[in-house]
């Protein structure tokens, strides 16, 4: 029997387990001998896993208290995520503004500057030519 | 609670600013993640502390979370998986099975030697499946105790279906021959 058939029987065989369906009894080609005592042994591996591998319940009290935590941690991040992002957008308008401020200065500052250069410039030449 | 992919998708969205969402996202998943934690470490106290730390830690990172393919489960158990393994390694206790816990599945109107004998066979199979690489312990997690189809534990482990039942297949003989050795 070669390695993909028994996947594929091994894969049958734990989907029928998981069913809870009765297994079919011919599961194993009959007329296939070789290695069957090995694929045996896997599908008892496998009826022994599902028997053994059962869901445990969680304790009730437990599970709501859980819950009940989860959700007040959960409520209080969002109230603090919103603060921060109040806290943020703040801080986003008074950085804005302190820059505007600064541009407006700046501009101002230019602008002055190029004023009293023309100014000087247009003084100099009349010294100039009293002289 | 039966959910498509799109309608889970819009509650981990709303989860992430919205306290109740979250709670039915924890209702959805909390029993997979416990049982998940629960069969990876063997102790039923500590397995509880460690579910709600996997939730903690959801809710702290779910801003982070983007449904890319990888379904919401995917993500929770990385995180769960990632604090089993600090639990390892913080404690060293790998090899420190508490049985009593484990073995809590005998069936009702055994006899006493016969519930013996079957607790001593399935603490074995246990501690067998618990030396397992983590992923294929994973797989033998949702396989049976979750009972999720190939295709399902393929979506969840990031798989194809093929390569999802060729691990089953290498899991099997691996156990096989490990307790073949012990017996």
């Amino acid at each position: 029997m070669d390695k993909q058939s028994v996947t594929e029987i091994l894969a049958r065989h734990a989907d029928q387990l998981n069913s809870g369906k009765k297994l079919e009894s011919g599961i194993l080609p009959t007329t296939i001998a070789v290695n069957q005592d090995e694929v045996a042994s896997l599908l008892a591996i496998a009826t022994r896993l599902k028997g053994a591998l059962k869901p445990v319940s969680i304790p009730a009290r437990f599970r709501t208290h859980l819950r009940d935590e989860l959700e007040m941690a959960a409520q209080h991040r969002t109230s603090q995520k919103f603060l921060i992002e109040q806290h943020d957008s703040a801080w986003g308008w008074l950085i804005g503004a302190a820059a505007l401020g600064s541009a407006a200065g700046l501009i101002a500052f230019a602008i002055r500057s190029k004023q009293s250069r023309q100014s000087i410039a247009h003084v100099v030449p009349e010294t100039a030519q009293t002289n | 609670m039966g959910l498509t992919d799109t309608e889970e998708g819009l509650l981990i969205e709303r989860a992430k600013g919205d306290a109740q969402a979250f709670g039915l996202l924890y209702e959805r998943y909390v029993d997979r993640i416990h049982n998940y934690v629960f069969y990876r470490i063997g102790d039923a106290r500590e397995a509880e502390d460690l579910t709600a730390r996997v939730f903690y830690r959801a809710l702290a990172h779910i801003d982070d979370y983007r449904q890319r393919g990888a379904p919401f489960a995917a993500w929770l158990y990385r995180i769960a998986h990632n604090l089993v393994a600090n639990w390892h390694r913080d404690k060293g206790r790998k090899h420190d099975v508490p049985l009593d816990d484990f073995v809590m599945i005998a069936e009702k109107g055994d006899g006493p030697d016969r519930l013996a004998e079957r607790d001593e066979e399935t603490g074995m199979l246990l501690n067998a499946v618990r030396q397992l690489p983590e992923e294929r312990q994973q797989l033998l997690i949702l396989k049976f105790v979750e009972g999720h189809s190939n295709a399902e534990i393929g979506r969840i482990m990031g798989r194809s279906e093929g390569a999802v039942k060729s691990l089953y297949h290498r899991t099997l003989i691996a156990l096989k021959n490990d307790l073949s050795d012990k017996i």
